[in-house]
């Protein structure tokens, strides 16, 4: 007699960006918790645009279907708002607080960029997939697509305290949906506060990065001719991370305390560096996945400025290389992961960062142990195992099924 | 196949709405490359704008030059606006045929909810029938009639059920035979129930009528440019007003 085989829970992953080059916090969680589903014999498709930069969001890859670590890749085409100057005004109105209309709201989300096939393919498929996870909260690709679907969608918002995340669309969107998963406990209360009205299914499931088989810090100074000890920022060069606040403090700590590092910066975006700091600033651009680890464990510790973060997947990265991390405290969620973890020193001004500098540079064995203990704060809460674990059963109570 | 069609498109717009964008879906699946130009700039289309009068039918034809073919859903405020006068409409849907006539192939749809300008047997919508390779509408009365008065080929009068009922008979396997004096009978109820059936699972899928749900931002309908004609009206009457007030008020 023929075995009775069981059908596979099939999910979605929704999100703006997938693939080589996307750099973004989002977007790696998104592919890295799909890729771990498909290990735990889930069927997962990725869909998602032809676009490689945020900033353009120009068709770059080529549309159709593939196949990457088991999951199956659905790219759809991007379409680009023609009117640039109503797109622009409707942006600076969001960015200065405004309160818009619904209608101005939806022109908004709608004059950045637009996917219709991916939203036709959800119109027509939604209902073969058992949950459909959208992230991150303000782009086309999540508001219109948990609209097609809300009663099987997850928005994972990754939410930062900016203008956009007070939009009523926004607010609307994270109360029809099936569930919402956060990934810091400091990004669940501010849902809490820009959106009361939450579905009941929500919660903290966290986000997890990949642990590197082994760093070779040595290989990566030789490979980019680093011959002085360094601090590096990872990410995206640009307003919203901080990028530019970080410049003005490392140049102050250069000019009045003689800086005892230099600044390497890694990833995208026009760093824009001073005539002054040149040579002090180093610029090594987009890195491939298997050079990140080396970077992060080369360094003497991690800056990380940003207040818009929703989780910083820099921070574990650097942990887990054993890499002390120096962090605003402007940012909500990265004061909450250095008070956590013990991991960490965060700075209010421009002379604290200074200083923080000069604790890492006169006291590395202290710099060393709080590098120690961000490392096993990650490896006990951080880790795919773990999240997924936590993921798998939001999952089953939505979906009343799990692959085991 | 280039393909454009025009209409309103999800989230806005409610059946008729899924309707097109199942049908946009079917194409790509086919392989044929699709635009969708909405006159809701809430829905999700390639592109979005007035879909009105004369000046939209100048678009529709300079748009020819990139599309293959064109399928135009008839519906409120697309070609026209509901008060729109006859020699408007006259104009309107003259222009909009010869804006037709520049695709290989041209579709014309309507529904249930979108009346037929002027009527089926109406002198400018026979503009529009002759242009059209393909003619569907929302019932058989109005196919039956259409074929009388228009004279036009059975083949190219499709009604709208027609393609629910091809697509929910192919998996189902529900094979008629063709002699059988119910199967005609049997189609038709079939087309019927199986519209309903997916206007059904559509309001369970998405929560009740696209945009239709209370408090969503896609719910009622678009905002609309103010009425030229209504405007004009408007102003001539206030001018009148006031030249008679002053007039009460200097004795002239």
């Amino acid at each position: 007699m023929a075995r009775k085989t069981r059908k596979r829970v099939r999910l979605a992953f929704v999100t703006p960006r997938y693939g080589p080059g996307v750099v973004g916090g989002s977007e790696s969680v998104m592919a890295e918790a799909a890729r771990g589903f498909v290990r735990r014999d889930y069927e997962v498709d990725i869909l998602t645009t032809c676009a490689r930069s945020h900033f353009s969001w120009a068709n770059e890859f080529d549309d159709g279907t593939s196949e990457d670590a088991g999951v199956v890749v659905r790219r759809f085409p991007t379409v680009t708002s023609r009117r640039r100057l109503v797109a622009s005004g409707l942006e600076q109105r969001v960015q200065r607080g405004e309160r818009l209309g619904a209608a101005a709201e939806i022109a908004w989300v709608n004059s950045r960029f637009r996917v219709p096939e991916l939203y036709l393919h959800l119109l027509a498929e939604a209902r073969r997939y058992d949950a459909i996870v959208l992230s991150p909260y303000l782009f086309w690709s999540t508001i219109y697509g948990a609209q097609v679907a809300p009663e099987r969608s997850i928005v994972m918002p990754c939410l930062h305290d900016e203008p956009y995340a007070r939009l009523s669309i926004v607010r609307s969107t994270l109360a029809s949906v099936a569930a919402v998963w956060f990934l810091s406990e400091p990004e669940h209360l501010l849902a809490h506060r820009i959106a009361p009205d939450l579905p009941p299914r929500h919660g903290v499931v966290g986000a997890a990065v990949e642990i590197p088989d082994s760093y070779d810090p040595a290989g990566f100074r030789e490979r980019h001719g680093l011959r002085r000890p360094f601090v590096l920022f990872a990410g995206r060069r640009e307003g919203g991370k901080g990028w530019r606040e970080l410049v003005a403090a490392y140049a102050a700590a250069v000019v009045g305390n003689d800086a005892p590092f230099d600044l390497v910066t890694v990833g995208v975006g026009a760093p824009e560096i001073p005539e002054g700091l040149t040579g002090r600033v180093i610029d090594l651009g987009y890195l491939d996945e298997d050079e990140m680890p080396n970077a992060f464990a080369a360094a003497e510790a991690l800056v990380q400025p940003s207040a818009n973060e929703s989780f910083s997947r820099t921070l574990m990265e650097a942990w887990l290389a054993g890499t002390p991390v120096i962090a605003s405290a402007a940012g909500e969620v990265i004061t909450w992961h250095c008070e956590r973890s013990g991991g960490g020193l965060t700075y209010a001004d421009e002379l604290e960062f200074a200083q923080c500098l000069r604790f890492v540079a006169e006291a590395p064995k202290a710099a060393a142990a709080m590098a120690a203990r961000g490392q096993q704060y990650v490896l006990a809460n951080y880790t795919w195992e773990v999240v997924l674990d936590v993921m798998e059963r939001s999952l089953a109570g939505l979906t009343g099924r799990s692959a085991k | 196949m280039r393909i454009l069609i025009v209409g309103t498109v999800p989230p806005p717009g409610g059946e008729a709405a899924l309707a097109l964008a199942e049908i946009a879906t079917a194409l790509l699946a086919e392989g044929h490359d699709v635009e969708m130009f909405s006159p809701d700039d809430r829905s999700a289309a390639h592109r979005s704008g007035r879909t009105e009068g004369p000046l939209f039918c100048l678009r529709l034809a300079w748009l020819s030059r990139r599309f293959d073919a064109v399928v135009v859903h008839f519906e409120r405020g697309l070609p026209l606006r509901a008060r729109a006068g006859r020699w408007w409409r006259a104009v309107t849907l003259t222009l909009l045929a010869a804006a037709l006539r520049m695709f290989q192939e041209r579709t014309v749809r309507f529904d249930a909810d979108s009346p037929i300008p002027g009527g089926i047997g109406s002198r400018a919508m026979g503009e529009i029938w002759t242009a059209a390779s393909h003619v569907v509408v929302a019932s058989e009365q109005d196919r039956t009639q259409l074929i009388a008065i228009w004279d036009l080929p059975e083949e190219r009068v499709t009604v709208a059920a027609e393609r629910a009922q091809r697509r929910a008979s192919f998996p189902g396997g529900w094979a008629a035979d063709p002699e059988d004096p119910r199967t005609e009978v049997l189609e038709l109820v079939r087309a019927r129930s199986a519209h309903d059936r997916a206007a059904r699972a559509a309001r369970v899928t998405l929560g009740g009528e696209i945009g239709a749900a209370p408090g969503s931002p896609f719910a009622g309908d678009r905002r609309r440019a103010p009425d030229p004609e209504a405007l004009v009206r408007g102003a001539i009457a206030l001018c009148h007003r006031l030249v008679e007030r002053i007039s009460a008020t200097d004795g002239s």
